[in-house]
């Protein structure tokens, strides 16, 4: 992606907020301004509210359809979605892939897709949706405004948009139902260049109390209370390296994954500021993916991260003492400032 | 010489207590008054004679007196309380006279044994000294040289050691490495990425 893009981010930002404001306003809160009147009593939604619906709430199914903004275009996904909430941040889920839109099923990009939930089904939940990680960081971070009543999956429901404090992040739209305070829409919008982009955008078609969920045998991710514990598991090879905090991002889970082609594991270090997430994955064993490249077999650039941004994600590459490194997140200024402290520290041995 | 102490007159006190006569009233005093003059004129004698010590009698300076006054000294405290108290303390067994000094205790079997005379040494003998001193060189040989292998090990071991702490200080010294970002316009085939699997599937 162009320089110019990240280097004009922040001056663009707050000129693409107001925009962003005042279309919100009169396309959404105008036409039901009416009925946020009678409901002028307030809405019970905060993030409290989704946390608790998350951990204790009702048990539901939806069927929603899920938008990626593919380099090629629009891909919408229809899936099943079945939540059991268990008492922790994130319930118990089961997500099955029923076909893309306009797509015969059995069709190649049909299969491709299909298989892409059969891997990545949790992940597209845990982090493809909307959930409160951290009620503490996300207050902290983030600020919550009513945008009045609407309807989605024909229930009641409140149009919510959470506003990050910082303008260097995703900004989310919500339709949170009035009554069990599920989430039955989440979009996120990316404010860059004067421009508001929807980047990725999950819609509940139907909502259904009651779900059941089966514990998969076989897993590819498994979680660690520690990073110590994950070092072990994966028979404490070295050059790991365990990043620090940062002021916003604070280390939220810890996984090892296994990649099914290879049985390769890599560590996966969760960060979060409450709403958003940021991962730092380190594989041991792999091959430094530069190696080839000229400039570093001359050795004039010894220490290079390889930077991939577009419009959605940032993704940063590295490799030291036979790790490999990638952070990557959604819209953060600061993503690249964390990837060095990462190469720094894998450099200098913790 | 004598006068009566009614008799003295205030001026003779003065006189007999050590007043200096050489002042006006005790000096015309001294000059009328006869006993006054008399008590100074035998006064000045016996200092002329005390000024001249006596010098003791020979013979209780002599070794003889001194152990006189010892064995007596020594006599009354054998006679004494100590010395009774000393008897009873340390009483002394009688040794009768056969027994005093058996005659295993006199003589002594080093004499003999000293005086007994070794065999002259034969060629064998010689032979096995002649063996031992080569031994004892050769060994002596062996010893250095495993004493010098041991000081060269330990130098080279300090001087490893030292290498090592030079190389880990110099590292712990190390300057952050000068980061650089290369931008890429796609992600390399193959790679997992949870951001890329959220965004598009991971599909490209």
């Amino acid at each position: 992606m162009p320089r110019s893009f990240s280097e004009h981010r922040n001056r663009s930002a707050r000129r693409g907020l107001v925009s962003l404001l005042l279309a919100f306003t009169f396309v959404f809160a105008l036409p039901v301004s009416v009925q946020a009147q009678e409901m002028a009593r307030g809405p019970n939604v905060t993030f409290q509210s989704m946390l608790t619906a998350a951990k204790g709430g009702v048990s539901y199914t939806l069927t929603q359809l899920r938008r990626f903004f593919t380099g090629s275009g629009v891909v919408t996904v229809r899936e099943e979605l079945r939540v059991v909430p268990m008492g922790g941040v994130l319930p118990a889920h089961e997500l099955d892939f029923l076909g893309v839109e306009g797509e015969p099923a059995g069709s190649p990009l049909s299969n491709e897709w299909g298989s892409v939930y059969a891997e990545q089904s949790r992940l597209l939940v845990e982090h493809g949706g909307f959930w409160v990680h951290d009620l503490g960081l996300a207050s902290l971070n983030y600020t919550l405004h009513n945008f009045g009543p609407t309807v989605c999956a024909g229930r009641s429901a409140w149009l919510m948009v959470v506003f990050p404090d910082e303008l260097d992040k995703t900004i989310r739209v919500l339709k949170v139902c009035a009554e069990t305070s599920v989430v039955l829409y989440s979009a996120e919008y990316v404010v860059a260049g004067g421009q508001i982009g929807l980047v990725s955008e999950v819609e509940a078609l139907t909502f259904s109390l009651g779900a059941q969920v089966s514990t998969p045998t076989t897993s590819l991710v498994t979680s660690f209370p520690n990073f110590n514990a994950a070092a072990v598991h994966m028979g404490s090879p070295t050059g790991l390296v365990e990043p620090g905090q940062t002021e916003e991002y604070q280390l939220d889970r810890i996984q090892v994954r296994v990649d099914p082609l290879n049985n390769r594991e890599s560590l996966i270090l969760e960060y979060t500021d409450g709403i958003d997430v940021f991962f730092v994955e380190e594989t041991p064993g792999a091959s430094d993916p530069f190696g080839l490249v000229p400039v570093r077999q001359t050795g004039s650039l010894p220490h290079v991260i390889a930077r991939f941004e577009d419009q959605t994600m940032s993704v940063f590459l590295f490799w030291d003492g036979g790790v490999s490194f990638q952070v990557c997140g959604r819209f953060w200024e600061q993503l690249g400032d964390v990837a060095k402290g990462v190469y720094t520290q894998a450099t200098l041995g913790n | 010489m004598s006068r009566s102490s009614d008799a003295l007159t205030p001026q003779c006190r003065a006189v007999l207590r050590g007043r200096s006569t050489e002042v006006a009233p005790l000096r015309d005093h001294v000059e009328e008054c006869a006993f006054c003059s008399e008590w100074l004129s035998r006064r000045a004698g016996l200092q002329l004679l005390m000024a001249q010590p006596i010098p003791p009698a020979p013979e209780l300076r002599s070794e003889g007196m001194f152990a006189r006054l010892r064995e007596r000294i020594i006599e009354d405290c054998e006679d004494g309380p100590v010395g009774q108290v000393l008897e009873q303390a340390m009483p002394v067994a009688p040794i009768a006279d056969g027994d005093a000094w058996p005659e295993p205790l006199l003589g002594s079997d080093l004499a003999p044994q000293l005086d007994a005379r070794s065999p002259a040494p034969g060629a064998l003998d010689w032979g096995l000294v002649r063996a031992a001193v080569l031994e004892d060189i050769v060994d002596r040989s062996s010893r250095r040289l495993v004493r010098q292998r041991f000081l060269i090990g330990l130098g080279a071991a300090a001087a490893l050691v030292l290498c090592v702490l030079l190389f880990r200080a110099s590292e712990s010294r190390r300057e952050p490495p000068e980061i650089v970002f290369a931008d890429i316009s796609s992600l390399p085939i193959g790679l997992y990425s949870p951001m890329s699997v959220l965004r598009n599937g991971g599909i490209r």
